[in-house]
């Protein structure tokens, strides 16, 4: 399993095109240039795919840090694996 | 595959005065996932098309505008990366969320004034189906959707007058929610017909609007796993479709925009054995190829059935096989279960030569460029060899289950043109007669740089029991190269293999790409004035390769070392097994003809030069540490 915080820094910088370096857990996505809802969704969409997840879009939307996203991946995991095997 | 490298090169190219990649285009073909195709088109907007393409191969520069009903312009990061792929340059324009009927009537719109060569109209259901309806009066509805209908007809009929470029439209796919949201299971079939008559009404548009075409996408997402709509992003963003919708759209569109720009692929080179027909001609013989039946020979009947259907549409067949072109032609004029018959051929490349050389000719006879070639071969290293060598050709690697062989032919209508003709028809006949010669010489000269980079061992070791059976099988299902034309008992083989006068070897031989396991065996009985093969086989999976020489070489330094004053052989005539015989010939044996039209073949040892291949490494356990090693690698 790929560690969360990479894996949203590199994902984010695909989709905004800003550098991983000038990325980390406590940038605001409203500080990115370009940043809007077509972005989120990109972020979204792109975290889902490669992670084979699904977040909440309401918390998802109200995620304002990389941080806030991490949590919200790592708390999906958390719960996938809290599925009866 | 490693797709993070290619984004990676992609972010090369983009730096200011950066060098140019000219294998980035083909590159882009290994990016797999949805994100990573989406990421890749962002990364590639403004990147110089001149850098990522070798300046030989240009890409075709392309006007394409989008627009549609709903959110799509994500659809376009996708595209971008497709069409490149796909030989085309775009330049896009998009024009915003709900814009397409304003777009098409509006003689002043961006999208006209852009003047498109090609117009791309992205549809969904919600635009079409009013607020509210009633179920019980389904009459209402139809004519809500045949005005909506109507409306749009209007507006394309308009645009296309002005603009000469093709537009593209698709039916659309109704959501399973509003078929559910409908309770009576008569009223749901009313729902399903008069949807289906808007569909209808979309597909008979090209036959009143020649510029236009409607794409099936109803029915192509049939095979398409997952929803068409993640409601969360229709909610939220009026975004109609999944990534995975978005790809399967941005593909198809692709297509048709290589049709547009008239490179749809015109040529099918087929293989034979294993691709056209299941098994090996020349091992087990007309009789014993798989076609026809039931399974897995139906598969290669429909193969061949598709095929046909190509022809027929104007797509032209070759054949580039390594086999005899003698027993092909027998096939061809006789098996009763064979579905293309000679006539359906425009010409052949049936010999034993390489099959890069092999499509360079079939090209110059025809007179048709390499990138509107597709070449289906069931063998990974004629695909790698063909992908390397020409990489305008198309490489379908026919792999696994046959029954999967017709999908992965159709898959990516290669083919694909905007309409088809009486002179398309008739194709196949006129380029019989205006092709120089319809056979295809070989060419033996060895792809040395190709082989070196597939990192060939070649491993021959004293058949165990591990390995002894599959030589036995071998030597039984092996007719081409089998030097003494035939077969003994497995208890004579098992015999040689424990006895001090004889040795059963084995060889295996593995690539960059994997394993191939034991391809052949050589028996040896030893003598004290000197070693004789008594046979020798080898797959003709491995034909090509150097392999035979280096198996020979390792025997010639066994025989060496054993103090044996020489190696001889004899090649008996079996009818099928000249090619074991072209490869003695060729080795620095003296010959001998034999009055029963076999060849003695000797060799006095020690042997003056190595056979060894410089691209093959020899494992060979009873050598010493330094042989094996190639003498000028």
């Amino acid at each position: 399993m790929p560690e969360p915080l990479t894996t949203v820094i590199r994902l984010l910088e695909e989709v905004t095109g800003v550098p991983a370096e000038n990325l980390d857990d406590a940038t605001r996505f409203e500080s990115l240039h370009p940043w809007t809802s077509l972005s989120a969704l990109q972020l979204l969409t792109a975290l889902e795919d490669r992670l084979d997840i699904r977040l909440d879009l309401r918390a998802y939307l109200s995620a304002t840090t990389v941080r806030d996203v991490v949590s919200l991946v790592a708390d999906s995991w958390m719960l996938a694996r809290e599925e009866p095997c | 595959m490693d797709d993070g490298n290619v984004l990676e090169r992609i972010r090369r190219v983009r730096a200011a005065g950066a060098a140019p990649d000219p294998d980035l285009r083909d590159a882009l073909g290994r990016v797999t996932g949805n994100a990573e195709l989406a990421a890749a088109g962002r990364l590639l907007e403004g990147v110089p098309p001149g850098l990522i393409t070798p300046p030989d191969r240009p890409l075709r520069p392309m006007r394409v505008g989008v627009t549609g009903t709903f959110t799509a312009e994500s659809v376009v990061p996708m595209l971008r990366v497709l069409l490149l792929r796909g030989g085309i340059a775009p330049h896009f324009q998009l024009a915003g969320f709900d814009q397409l009927m304003v777009q098409l009537a509006d003689p002043g719109s961006v999208l006209a004034r852009f003047d498109p060569d090609l117009t791309l109209c992205l549809l969904h259901d919600g635009a079409v189906l009013p607020q509210s309806w009633d179920p019980a009066a389904p009459q209402a509805l139809r004519q809500v959707l045949a005005d909506r209908l109507g409306a749009l007809r209007g507006a394309l009929a308009g645009f296309t007058a002005r603009i000469p470029g093709t537009v593209l439209l698709h039916t659309v796919p109704l959501s399973p929610a509003e078929h559910r949201a409908v309770i009576a299971h008569r009223s749901k079939a009313a729902l399903g017909r008069v949807w289906r008559e808007f569909n209808l009404g979309l597909l008979e548009l090209p036959e009143l609007l020649p510029s236009v075409q409607v794409l099936d996408l109803e029915a192509l997402l049939v095979d398409h796993p997952g929803p068409v709509r993640d409601d969360r992003l229709y909610r939220f963003a009026s975004m109609a479709w999944t990534p995975a919708v978005e790809r399967h759209y941005a593909q198809e569109a692709t297509t048709v925009a290589r049709a547009v720009a008239g490179l749809g692929r015109k040529v099918l080179v087929l293989d034979l054995d294993n691709t056209l027909w299941g098994g090996v001609l020349g091992d087990d013989g007309p009789d014993g190829l798989e076609i026809g039946g039931g399974y897995p020979g139906n598969c290669y009947t429909e193969l061949q059935r598709v095929a046909l259907t190509l022809r027929q549409q104007g797509v032209l067949l070759a054949l580039c096989s390594k086999n005899d072109p003698a027993a092909v032609e027998e096939v061809f004029a006789r098996h009763p279960d064979l579905v293309l018959r000679p006539d359906d051929v425009v010409a052949r490349a049936v010999n034993w030569g390489r099959k890069d050389h092999n499509l360079r000719e079939l090209s110059r006879t025809l007179d048709l460029r390499l990138d509107s070639f597709v070449f289906a071969d069931d063998s990974r290293f004629e695909c790698a060899l063909i992908r390397r060598e020409l990489p305008d050709v198309e490489v379908l690697h026919l792999a696994g289950d046959p029954a999967g062989h017709v999908a992965t032919l159709l898959a990516r209508g290669h083919f694909d043109v905007l309409a088809v003709g009486d002179t398309d028809r008739e194709r196949t006949q006129l380029y019989r007669a205006r092709a120089r010669r319809a056979d295809v010489a070989a060419s033996f000269e060895s792809a040395a740089d190709y082989l070196r980079d597939l990192d060939l061992r070649v491993t021959i070791r004293p058949a165990d029991s591990a390995t002894l059976l599959r030589v036995v099988q071998l030597e039984r299902r092996t007719n081409q190269f089998n030097l003494a034309g035939g077969t003994r008992p497995e208890a004579r083989t098992r015999a040689m293999a424990a006895s001090a006068n004889h040795l059963v070897l084995a060889f295996t031989v593995a690539d960059r790409f994997g394993d191939e396991g034991v391809v052949g065996g050589v028996w040896v009985a030893l003598a004290a004035d000197g070693w004789e093969m008594e046979n020798f086989v080898m797959s003709c999976r491995v034909f090509g390769r150097g392999i035979e020489h280096a198996v020979l070489s390792a025997v010639v330094n066994q025989a060496g070392r054993a103090g044996a004053p020489r190696l001889s052989a004899r090649w008996r005539p079996s009818g099928r097994n000249d090619p074991v015989r072209e490869f003695l010939d060729s080795a620095g044996f003296t010959r001998t003809e034999d009055p029963d039209g076999g060849v003695r073949y000797d060799l006095p040892l020690p042997a003056p030069a190595s056979l060894l291949p410089d691209w093959i490494t020899l494992e060979d356990p009873t050598a010493p540490e330094d042989e094996g090693v190639p003498a000028h690698a």
